[in-house]
């Protein structure tokens, strides 16, 4: 039996397994007691039923098996080590036999840990290991010790083991979120584990609680932090570490403390962990960047015809999962107003995340490219009867993720232009070429929501294309006599007009939008018949001073 | 193109016509006097502008024309039945109706020369070096302006094209 020398400190069952030849073990069951207080080490001498009933086990000890000296049974033996109160069962061999499951459910009741560890050792001098523990945590050394054993061991794991064993040896659930806030993808298994609406609910809570708390804060200057959120009037303790390599953030990994609480251990555990999920992050960002740089070029190519044909088009776009051949369209986004408080490059990927979820909820896989300074959106579409169904289909899904988008990020809005559509993937750079068109046109047209469509523009496409001098003296010679009548007499007649071509010659909508009774709407526009010399009952007349108005808007902004 | 240096010599127009063997008075330069009440106060030179959204290649129902990743307009007449749409299309005038081939040609700012580090050919034959290739992606000096007074609208099209205004005459004999 071994004792460790009279310390100030007891350490525990996860302690003993932070610093080599340990650190490696890999623990079957009962992972919820690892704060177990370690008293002693015992070795059994022999190895029956009879005599580890009798003999005295000494309480709050760690059993280590030298699994040389054990013999085949140890199933049966188990059972009866598991009755004593001890901290935990350690065994050590080159070859571990599974262990049965209600061994497992038993252990895992008890909160008693059976950890394995697969080494040819045949004996260690465990009072000195646990001696020098105590020393380190009597110096308050030992955390910095742990620190370099535990980084070398997450190293040497794939992305998927490395999660399932922080998991494990934190006893907690843990997800990964990339810098969107989405799990990334070989982390899914684990978003699955959240599928549940509790769980759901928790983490969206913690998400939402993390960002209003950063938005204020410079990336460099995010740390880790315990912190807890109330849903359902019940309280969820977790734990969060932001992921940042040079000033830049990459995601974040989230632990709630639901099984077990976060020791100092599980909490270094977590950031060293955390720095190879980093790097882990990093890496497949600059794949990702790479491939980006391809695939945009192969979209740069198809929205501007350099391709020979549509087999070769079709053929290259097999290369990135896309097959041309199903009819596709196109929408193309650009950044309006934006909130100083966000980054751009922030706003850029939280509107790609909003765009891929919401168009993969439809049943399509998009492809998003940042070309110059916009986002074109390049989707499959089921071809339905009639180009209108189409654009509403469009419209709607254009209207979708405008909302999600303000939602998500207040005070920020974006622009949607969407082009014709085209069946043949060949046309596809005109329906980009309309959208943009559309895009940079919608500030003439007197609408709120931002999003246009090509066929939508009207005679605001063929005045664009008209010289500014030659619009100039097309409005000076309609409006003049109005604006100059306005500066005089200090009215408003101009805007009277504007308004009532804004709403169709409605009398009493536009009387509403300029709180005026309708009678008093009747005279001013008989007042501006007399001034413009026109007669508003005439179409032509209507014509000619509706594209005056048109032209003066559009004169009046950049 | 900057407006203070341009003599309106016709080198570059002669230049691009001798190099692409162009016919008769077919030209994808032309050199444009500006003028003020019947008074000439200086000169244009415009080809192709290889807009950020080029009207001709939307309209153009044979898809003859593409834009390079570096930005050039390309046309490419095999498929050209000179339909005339890109030509109407255009608020620059550029493309134009070749009268030998019968096939729309525009300018396409001598691409075999660039891809071999060379300037256009309208570029090296200025000789008051008033047409310059410059980078549009990087940020631009404030001396360079999109628009000139009368010149077509550039809002929708976008033309790769920038100006530098004609400095201001001086009058020595009067005081400002």
């Amino acid at each position: 039996m071994n004792t460790p020398t009279h310390h100030s400190v007891t350490p525990n069952v996860q302690d003993f397994l932070a610093l080599e030849p340990f650190v490696k073990a890999k623990i079957i069951c009962g992972w919820s007691g690892k704060h177990n207080l370690i008293k002693a080490i015992f070795k059994p001498e022999a190895f029956n039923n009879d005599h580890l009933n009798k003999e005295l086990i000494p309480k709050d000890s760690l059993v280590t098996l030298f699994l040389q000296d054990v013999p085949s049974n140890l199933d049966e033996l188990l059972p009866t080590l598991l009755e004593h109160s001890l901290a935990g069962v350690f065994l050590i061999g080159n070859y571990i036999p599974a262990l049965p499951s209600t061994l497992i459910n038993s252990a895992n009741e008890k909160k008693l840990p059976i950890i394995s560890l697969d080494s040819d050792l045949v004996s260690v001098d465990f009072s000195r290991y646990l001696d020098l523990i105590c020393k380190l945590k009597e110096n308050d050394t030992f955390i910095d010790i742990v620190k370099n054993s535990y980084y070398e061991l997450f190293l040497q794991k794939s992305k998927t083991e490395l999660l399932d064993h922080l998991e494990k040896l934190v006893n907690n659930p843990i997800l990964v979120f990339n810098k969107a806030w989405q799990p990334v993808n070989w982390n899914l298994e684990h978003a699955e584990i959240f599928a549940g609406q509790d769980q759901k609910k928790i983490v969206g809570q913690i998400i939402r609680k993390t960002k209003a708390t950063r938005i204020n804060l410079k990336q460099d200057k995010l740390t880790s932090f315990h912190n807890s959120v109330t849903v359902n009037k019940e309280n969820y303790d977790y734990m969060i570490v932001p992921l940042i390599f040079k000033t830049q953030l990459f995601g974040h990994l989230i632990a709630l403390e639901t099984k077990t609480e976060f020791s100092d251990l599980d909490i270094v555990l977590l950031k060293q962990g955390a720095l190879v999920i980093l790097q882990e992050l990093i890496s497949a960002k600059k794949i990702e960047d790479v491939e980006k740089k391809y695939q945009g070029e192969f979209i740069y190519d198809l929205l501007h015809f350099n391709f020979e044909s549509e087999a070769e088009l079709r053929s290259r776009g097999k290369l990135w999962g896309l097959d041309l051949s199903l009819p596709h369209h196109l929408l193309v986004l650009k950044l309006m107003s934006t909130d100083s408080k966000y980054h751009n490059s922030d706003l850029v990927d939280g509107l790609k995340a909003i765009v891929n979820e919401t168009i993969s909820s439809k049943g399509s896989k998009p492809v998003v490219a940042e070309i110059h300074d916009t986002l074109a959106i390049i989707f499959p579409v089921e071809e339905l009867e009639g180009n209108h169904k189409i654009k509403k289909n469009i419209s709607d899904l254009a209207k979708l993720i405008q909302g999600k988008f303000q939602k998500e990020f207040a005070k920020t809005s974006v622009a949607i232009g969407i082009g014709k559509y085209y069946k043949s993937i060949t046309d596809l750079g005109k329906s980009f070429q309309e959208a943009k068109t559309a895009l940079e046109l919608s500030r003439f047209l007197e609408r709120d929501q931002h999003i246009t469509c090509f066929e939508d523009l009207g005679i605001i496409r063929l005045l664009a294309n008209i010289s500014y001098q030659q619009l100039e003296d097309y409005y000076k010679e309609y409006l003049t006599a109005l604006i100059d009548y306005d500066l005089k007499n200090k009215t408003n007649f101009e805007e009277t007009l504007q308004i009532y071509f804004q709403k169709n010659g409605d009398i009493n909508d536009t009387a509403e939008k300029l709180f005026l009774h309708p009678n008093t709407l009747r005279y001013r526009l008989k007042k501006i018949e007399e001034i413009t010399n026109s007669d508003l009952q005439k179409l032509e007349d209507q014509i000619n001073l509706s594209i005056a108005c048109k032209i003066a808007k559009m004169s009046s902004q950049p | 193109m900057d407006l203070s240096k341009c003599i309106g010599c016709h080198g570059c127009e002669f230049a691009c016509k001798n190099e692409n063997q162009l016919p008769g008075d077919f030209r994808h330069r032309r050199v444009l006097s500006l003028k003020k009440n019947e008074n000439v106060f200086g000169f244009l030179s415009l080809a192709c502008n290889h807009c950020a959204n080029p009207e001709c290649m939307r309209v153009c129902p044979k898809r003859c024309f593409s834009k390079r990743k570096d930005g050039i307009v390309v046309h490419n007449p095999a498929n050209c039945n000179n339909c005339q749409t890109c030509v109407s299309a255009c608020p620059f005038n550029a493309p134009q109706t070749n009268p030998y081939t019968k096939k729309v040609s525009k300018c396409n700012l001598c691409t075999d020369r660039i891809q071999k580090g060379l300037e256009p050919f309208c570029v090296s034959a200025c000789i008051s070096k008033a047409l310059k290739v410059i980078n549009l992606s990087g940020p631009l000096s404030s001396k360079y302006h999109e628009t000139i007074p009368d010149f077509p609208s550039v809002k929708l099209t976008k033309p790769s094209l920038r100006f530098v205004l004609p400095k201001k005459p001086r009058c020595s004999w009067r005081q400002t």
